[in-house]
């Protein structure tokens, strides 16, 4: 269990209980978080859960693996040095606290 | 037009995409979901893949959470079909089948697709199964615990599916199609040979240019099947996937222009009435190429993208965005395809790779335009493919040919000089 904050491009902050083993993208599409598309429902197909995450919560994730480097380069807003695929993002107890920014556009 | 009240028929994954996008986009009025399954939202590509393989759980297919629903502020009506829609000018009258009739500023058809039936002598028998829903899925799921062979009928994309993933459950597979090749309308020869070539190492009996004559059964119950070869093919179920067509009948009196069923609907979703827009597979919306007929879209991110346009229709918020190329994709045994752009036959096509080996792509050109790349088991060739689509950016027929250029090292370094420039 972790309690995971999203701020969205509107600026609304949505703070989720996430459960262990549960991609981020499903938290935050199950919960309605606006912003997220995950148009392929997780599957690394769709580069539309793109999220930014500030520099003093990097610590807190494993980082990105090959296919998912290969697929911020697709993201409709051009990726950042911090930006990640929330799909693949598994939550963990590691995760309590963190905080991302939804990519102003994912389309 | 200020709307108060929005009714969304359909709470498959564009009318349920539709009720977040309305409050984000700051919509304030009534919210209506009818939905004719009570099972909620749910991801429906797995159904043919891994959820009948086995491999995942009814409840991981949600793709809501209660709290959503209430945050949000929506009246959600499970269970419910609509009967008949009246149109006026001043609103829409949505008649269910329970409850008294209501009225709304505006109404979207999200109702997706319905199987068609078989019906070849013997169709009455049990154990003949349609996959269009978790309902279906759940319920083939557990007779195929109790069955050893099984004919699939129909190669497109869910009968291929099927047929793979009920092959990987252990089952004695006969896959009939009536064309010439699996998947023949969504994909290239190439690509269909691929997969035919999967299938049949795995074991899979495939018929092409084959059909039924008949079922035949014992006590009700299916034990077989009758082709136009002649043949006598044993099986403890049928999986029919031949084709779909749009649930829209409640529209028929309305004088609504439709096509085949499908909802015609202009660059906003919105269709020949004001007040009733479409959005996901129902929907035929402009050809996205610009040029030629309306086709329908059947996915998900067509479903996803088209909620996203009607709800700036509904609201008048902004013009429509330019339109990333239509994505599709499809895994059996393992192998995937990836799609983006639509094919049509009149395309000139080249091939980077092995079309023999398994990972090569086909390039589709449509007036010296890429238009359409499909690629199998070949990401980076993918990702290069559906940017170049998506921003106009064409990589010419010789260079996507040749094994000596990195398509994504080129596709990203030209829209990344682009951007700068820019």
């Amino acid at each position: 269990m972790a309690s995971v904050s999203f701020t969205s491009p509107d600026g609304s902050v949505l703070t989720l209980e996430a459960a262990n083993g549960e991609k981020l993208m499903k938290v935050a599409k199950q919960n309605g978080v606006p912003g997220i598309v995950g148009a392929c429902g997780g599957n690394l197909q769709c580069a539309t859960c793109h999220v930014i995450v500030p520099s003093e919560h990097l610590a807190k994730l494993a980082p990105p693996a090959a296919d998912e480097q290969l697929k911020l380069a697709e993201t409709a807003y051009p990726r950042e040095e911090n930006s990640r695929l929330s799909c693949q993002i598994i939550v963990s107890d590691a995760l309590e606290g963190l905080s991302v920014v939804v990519a102003p556009y994912q389309r | 037009m200020k709307l108060q009240s929005i009714a969304i028929i359909g709470g498959g994954h564009a009318g349920d995409e539709l009720i977040g996008l309305l409050r984000e986009q700051d919509f304030k009025g009534d919210i209506t979901l009818f939905d004719a399954s009570t099972l909620g939202p749910y991801e429906r590509p797995p159904l043919s893949k891994g959820f009948l393989q086995g491999d995942i759980s009814k409840d991981s297919l949600s793709t809501r959470s209660p709290a959503f629903y209430d945050r949000v502020g929506v009246q959600l009506r499970r269970g419910v079909t609509v009967e008949l829609v009246e149109v006026s000018e001043q609103g829409v009258r949505i008649i269910p089948n329970q409850g008294p009739a209501l009225e709304f500023d505006a109404v979207v058809v999200a109702t997706g697709m319905a199987p068609r039936q078989l019906a070849v002598p013997g169709s009455t028998a049990s154990g003949i199964h349609y996959l269009q829903s978790l309902e279906d899925a759940v319920i083939l799921r557990d007779a195929l615990l109790d069955a050893a062979s099984v004919v699939v009928l129909g190669g497109g994309f869910i009968g291929s599916e099927s047929a793979s993933s009920i092959n990987q459950r252990g089952l004695n597979v006969t896959l009939i199609e009536s064309g010439s090749r699996l998947m023949k309308r969504a994909v290239s020869e190439a690509v269909s040979h691929v997969f035919q070539r999967q299938h049949e190492a795995a074991g899979v009996r495939l018929m092409l240019n084959s059909g039924l004559v008949s079922v035949s059964s014992e006590d009700g119950r299916v034990v077989g099947v009758q082709t136009i070869d002649g043949e006598n093919i044993q099986a403890d179920l049928i999986v029919a996937s031949i084709g779909v067509r749009p649930r829209t009948e409640f529209l028929d009196q309305t004088g609504i222009v439709l096509q085949n069923g499908f909802v015609v609907v202009d660059e906003e979703g919105r269709s020949s009435h004001p007040r009733v827009f479409a959005a996901g597979d129902v929907a035929l919306f402009p050809n996205p190429r610009g040029v030629g007929e309306p086709t329908p879209i059947p996915s998900v991110d067509n479903a996803s993208w088209s909620a996203n346009i009607v709800v700036r229709g509904l609201l008048g918020t902004s013009v429509p965005e330019k339109r990333s190329a239509p994505t599709f994709w499809t895994k059996q045994y393992g192998l995937e395809v990836q799609i983006a752009g639509l094919i049509e036959p009149r395309d000139h096509s080249v091939i980077r790779g092995n079309e023999q080996g398994s990972s090569f792509s086909v390039m589709h050109y449509f007036s010296g335009k890429l238009v359409a790349i499909e690629a199998v088991a070949a990401q980076r060739d993918y990702q290069a493919g559906a940017k170049a689509i998506s921003e106009g950016y064409t990589i010419p027929p010789e260079v996507a040919v040749s094994s000596d250029v990195d398509l994504s090292d080129l596709v990203f370094s030209t829209s990344q000089g682009r951007r700068s420039e820019g």
